[in-house]
């Protein structure tokens, strides 16, 4: 679906009185994201995953190489093209409370995109934008409520109504579950499984937690300095080859690692 | 240590007022590690304000927070302001908002050693330095450095560093790896073990992940809707977790749980709705389990 083929990417930073220096943030990377699957892009923070998340988008345009949305290449389409790749790809993005205007009500959250695709009245958004909250596990009512009325897990389900609204084929999600609590990631994953099924979506699941790669994605590509060290599925997660995601295999965190502390501290004192 | 007894906190927001704590008791060992484990908005971060005695006039505070054998309730501020930091220091969650961006990292040193020792520029900076070369943390270079000029994991090392400068008898930590990302995470949690291990300082280390609390505490507490629902060793809790809530944040962590499974579990268990009480806090609606 997604074919990503040697690209790259710099980032010039410019500082007011050094020289410019250059941030090599993707290097050299091919992938391809399959129709209907979930692909987990995981890697710690630094490493160009949300670089090349943006890539996909269209946000950031590639230093070299090109990415195709089936045979459209991304960054070269126009016209109606360039709409329909507007419409088909979409991002759902970490910090939910800066990613909307907290002076808008989430009914103008959800309708900005029909508004700007599609002629509609306000009876048509008030209908849309109620069945899309309805499905998001939240009630119609909120419609006429703001931002800073929710919680953090609620906000986040806002935004992915909002994504869903345009009736896209892939969804980047940069991070989208790290800044919520253990049960409220369980929800929110629960939901975007039942969303791809129901709408047949595509994800992009840009992320540092391994756990929830193991829970939700089908591929995982593990990505360092830049270069994709390792693209597997995710069962084959726990032979990983590569020193660089050994690391962040290592970094998780196991519930029974308190037992090897204390085994620790006891050979230290005797 | 720290012995908190049957501890009740109302905070007061012009007309309303939201009952956060009920009836939390529980006490700090000398050089143990407690972790409180919670969800948001079950009042967590509000213990750990309420025992540094933040905030004091936006709470309403009744039962007991006994330090060393004073009663911190009726401490006068000035008393209470010269234990924060001396005695008792707090790690916040998001590093990078807790600096003064306009001020180098050696300035945060300075500021705190001489708001509670008698030491001039010198000696505090001479003292800054020897605390980066206890940890072991970077160059000197590093406090030149203004903190824009860091990532948030250098950040939160350095903070760390700053709240052991005055060799603290007791350590809060409030999430302290949630801002950071997975290998950052363990490289504090290092640090906090490694502080631990040199000074043999109590800690309460609070956080909504199990993995962190597990690798820390050795004794864990749950709280749900500001109540303490479970407690016990932390091997007892993570292998025979009683409450529902517990349960379903162990079977979270389990490697073969699938995601429908984890969710047919959990269904029922978030119940009540959040309501936001002020800026960035939430509360339950139903207050009770």
């Amino acid at each position: 679906m997604i074919t990503i083929e040697q690209v790259s990417k710099c980032y010039t930073k410019k500082t007011l009185f050094k020289k410019a220096s250059i941030v090599q943030a993707v290097r050299n990377i091919s992938l391809t994201i399959q129709e209907g699957r979930c692909f987990a892009l995981v890697g710690p923070s630094g490493s160009g995953k949300s670089t090349l998340g943006k890539m996909i988008l269209g946000i950031e345009k590639p230093d070299t190489g090109s990415i195709y949305f089936h045979e459209t290449n991304i960054h070269q389409a126009k016209g109606e093209e360039r709409r329909f790749l507007q419409h088909a790809l979409q991002v759902v993005f970490q910090d939910c409370h800066s990613a909307v205007n907290p002076r808008m009500k989430v009914r103008d959250i959800i309708a900005e995109p029909m508004r700007v695709h599609q002629q509609l009245t306000k009876q048509q958004i008030e209908k849309q934008v109620g069945e899309l909250l309805e499905m998001v596990g939240l009630n119609r009512e909120d419609m006429h409520k703001y931002p800073h009325q929710f919680s953090g897990g609620q906000l986040q389900r806002i935004t992915i109504a909002r994504a869903i609204c345009t009736k896209p084929k892939l969804i980047v999600l940069d991070e989208s579950i790290n800044s919520l609590d253990v049960l409220v990631q369980i929800s929110i994953l629960k939901l975007l499984k039942k969303l791809q099924q129901e709408l047949n979506l595509t994800y992009f699941f840009i992320t540092h937690d391994l756990h929830a790669v193991k829970l939700f994605a089908d591929d995982v590509a593990l990505m360092h300095q830049g270069e994709i060290a390792e693209c597997i599925q995710v069962t084959e997660l726990a032979n990983v080859q590569h020193e660089a995601s050994k690391a962040l295999l290592a970094a998780q965190l196991p519930i029974d690692c308190v037992h090897n502390y204390l085994r620790d501290v006891k050979e230290h004192v005797s | 240590m720290l012995t908190v007894e049957n501890l009740n906190v109302t905070l007061r927001n012009g007309d309303v007022q939201k009952h956060v704590l009920h009836g939390v008791s529980f006490s700090i060992p000398v050089g143990k590690i407690i972790g409180i484990i919670g969800e948001s908005g079950s009042g967590k971060s509000v213990l750990c304000t309420t025992i540094m005695q933040l905030f004091r006039k936006q709470r309403q505070v009744t039962g007991e927070i006994i330090y060393k054998g004073q009663s911190l309730l009726d401490l006068p501020e000035k008393a209470m302001s010269k234990l924060r930091g001396d005695e008792m220091a707090l790690i916040m969650q998001n590093p990078m908002a807790m600096f003064n961006p306009i001020v180098t990292i050696e300035q945060h040193f300075v500021e705190t050693i001489q708001a509670h020792r008698k030491a001039t520029k010198k000696q505090a900076r001479d003292q800054a330095r020897e605390q980066l070369k206890r940890f072991q943390l970077f160059d000197e270079a590093v406090l030149k450095k203004y903190p824009h000029e860091l990532s948030g994991g250098m950040l939160q090392r350095i903070m760390i560093a700053i709240a052991a400068s005055l060799n603290p008898s007791l350590l809060l930590a409030d999430e302290p790896t949630t801002a950071l990302d997975t290998t950052t995470q363990l490289e504090i949690l290092k640090e906090l073990r490694k502080l631990h291990g040199a000074t043999g300082m109590s800690m309460l280390v609070v956080s909504h992940d199990l993995g962190v609390i597990a690798n820390l505490a050795e004794e864990i507490i749950v709280m749900r809707h500001g109540v303490i629902v479970e407690r016990g060793t932390a091997n007892h809790i993570l292998q025979h977790p009683i409450h529902p809530y517990s349960q379903t944040l162990v079977a979270a962590r389990d490697e073969h749980c699938t995601l429908d499974e984890l969710t047919d579990h959990f269904d029922g268990v978030i119940t009540g709705e959040l309501m936001l009480y002020d800026e960035n806090h939430w509360v339950r609606m139903e207050t009770r389990v």
